[in-house]
């Protein structure tokens, strides 16, 4: 029998919510109250998708989009309207309570630690409702405090740490039970650039060490591009992008930048050719935009070689902000 | 067992919860032993200057006020917390992580919520039950505090089930108000016999809402006054605790949790 090697398979899920439209002030506030105008908002519109084992598989998208509904989905806390949802061969809503002893979920925005206690009374309990075997618990926490540096932290009420030690600590809770699969919602959102780089170092790391698949979202797309070669960009409840990073890249981004710098005074550049355009120009150096259909780079890169005093010449590939950005006006 | 010991884990944890300022928790035991011992002298003190009760003598008042305090300490060690913290839950989106759990969502929000406040209200039952029975000269029998017990579960099987109900419609319509208050002030009403109240709601006190189970069933079967009837109350709680499962399993396939 050959193993599934899709830890997430999603077929044409849809997603709708009833809520009602208000508009502002107190008469129609009034109104309200004996009859309200419902309206169906169209969360998530027949997404498919497939996450293999063992992935750490980006999911973007812009505020609204549906990613926390999917994640919603996913992890059981909503059902669906229609559509298919399998995640570790199981229908998250059914079963529930053997399904979400695989799972493990962190939100960035919403804790889940007790404020008052230690981060390890958290554990302990967790430890309970999850059948964590002695050893295997002991074993884990240590291996996971380590990565982390954490030996005093975990000891402190929650309530006293900062948000990135929170953070790590909603991790480890995540991840004692050792799951197979763990959802991140916005896991880096309000923390410094050294707090995310340790996040983004642990999950490389327990994704190495334990195979742990991760599903991600985020608007931090240093996330994406140090986590993931994968990635899933949703807009307006639709998938607009499934595949890897580079070939996003390449297909959306069809010009690349070339900066210049010379040695020597340069006033005029003569006649430029269709499908080069310059972006910006001083007589030391120039910005130029590249249209790759039109040109080859090592091309433009000879002529630019040959025929001006060139001091460094830098080929710069597209900002993933701009590969992002059009993406979404799709 | 994995819930009983969830439980005791939780209970732990809330104790440990309540200990982390301890000013706050030393008060809040005197405070809370003051205001319910006050209860039962209140209730004396009306009885001395009034008529009473008819047909219920000082004694037999103050054995229904000790069950009734019983019983509803342990509704508010249980229930009382959640009404304002499902609700904030709710509105907020943090109710999500109660589905994350591999554990009955309702035995989670309930274990996690325990408040130990009411604690010194349930030795107070206790002990005014005792004396009250001293004070009668009432033989009290095996079988009778057997039967007494079962009563005093199916009373807190009828607590559950209004707890489950209330927490369904907080949510789903997220923002209630007082609808908590609502239902103890409708539990009140059980603590006293339930014949000093006309007919109709006699009636609706013994076969619709059962209130007879908080203070007045238990009491009878103490003083040896055991009836058919009382096994009426507790087919009307079986009736509600199964509306009460199907409502809540129902409410949480609606849940739509908040945005983001």
């Amino acid at each position: 029998m050959v193993k599934n090697t899709n830890i997430i398979e999603v077929k044409n899920l849809v997603k709708h919510f009833e809520t009602f439209k208000k508009e502002e002030g107190l008469f129609s506030s009034l109104k309200s109250l004996v009859k309200r105008e419902y309206v169906t908002v169209k969360a998530l519109d027949g997404i498919i998708f497939n996450v293999k084992r063992g992935e750490i598989r980006g999911f973007i998208g812009p505020n609204g989009a549906g990613k926390s509904t999917t994640i919603k989905i996913l992890s059981g806390i909503l059902y669906n309207t229609s559509g298919e949802v399998k995640v570790n061969n199981y229908r998250p809503w059914h079963d529930r309570e053997k399904y979400v002893k695989r799972i493990g979920v962190v939100f960035g925005q919403k804790q889940q630690l007790w404020l008052d206690l230690p981060a390890l009374d958290t554990f302990h309990l967790n430890k309970t409702l999850y059948e964590i075997p002695d050893k295997v618990y002991e074993k884990n926490l240590r291996y996971f405090v380590k990565l982390f540096e954490l030996e005093e932290i975990v000891r402190r009420p929650v309530r006293q740490l900062s948000l990135g030690e929170k953070m790590k600590c909603e991790l480890i809770s995540s991840l004692l039970h050792e799951p197979d699969i763990v959802f991140l919602d916005e896991p880096t959102i309000g923390l410094d650039i050294f707090s995310k780089e340790k996040i983004r170092a642990f999950i490389k790391q327990v994704n190495k060490d334990k195979g742990i698949t991760f599903l991600l979202t985020t608007h931090d797309l240093d996330d994406i591009e140090n986590l993931c070669e994968n990635i899933l960009i949703i807009n307006k409840g639709k998938i607009v992008f499934d595949g890897k990073l580079s070939k996003l890249k390449d297909e959306v981004l069809k010009t690349k930048t070339i900066d210049v710098k010379f040695k020597e005074k340069v006033k005029d550049y003569g006649i430029v050719p269709d499908g080069i355009k310059i972006v910006s120009q001083t007589e030391w150096d120039v910005r130029l935009e590249v249209d790759r259909g039109k040109h080859e780079i090592e091309r433009v890169l000879n002529h630019i070689i040959q025929n001006y005093p060139i001091k460094d010449i830098n080929v710069a590939n597209p900002e993933i902000e701009e590969v992002i950005k059009r993406i979404y006006q799709k | 067992m994995k819930i009983l010991d969830f439980f005791v884990e939780s209970i732990k944890l809330r104790i440990q919860e309540q200990m982390m300022y301890k000013l706050n928790f030393i008060i809040m035991m005197i405070t809370l032993l003051s205001f319910n011992l006050i209860l039962p002298f209140v209730t004396i003190l009306i009885y001395m200057k009034s008529n009473g009760f008819p047909g219920w003598d000082f004694n037999q008042i103050l054995l229904f006020q000790g069950v009734f305090i019983l019983i509803n300490s342990i509704d508010l060690m249980f229930f009382q917390r959640v009404d304002w913290s499902l609700s904030h839950d709710v509105r907020s989106g943090a109710f999500d992580r109660y589905l994350l759990y591999p554990v009955n969502t309702l035995a989670y929000i309930t274990f996690t919520n325990f408040g130990l406040e009411h604690i010194a209200d349930l030795f107070l039952g206790i002990g005014i039950i005792i004396y009250s029975l001293i004070k009668m000269q009432v033989t009290v029998t095996l079988a009778n505090v057997m039967l007494f017990l079962g009563f005093i579960v199916i009373a807190l099987f009828f607590s559950l089930s209004l707890a489950v109900i209330k927490n369904s419609i907080i949510i789903r319509v997220v923002r209630i108000g007082r609808l908590g208050e609502f239902v103890r002030t409708l539990k009140n009403f059980g603590e006293y016999p339930v014949n000093i109240y006309n007919s109709f709601l006699s009636s609706i006190f013994r076969y619709i809402i059962p209130l007879t189970l908080l203070a007045y069933i238990p009491s009878m079967i103490l003083l040896n006054n055991m009836s058919e009837k009382f096994y009426i109350a507790a087919l009307v709680v079986f009736i509600i605790s199964i509306f009460a499962i199907f409502f809540w399993k129902n409410t949480l396939k609606r849940y739509n949790s908040a945005g983001g």
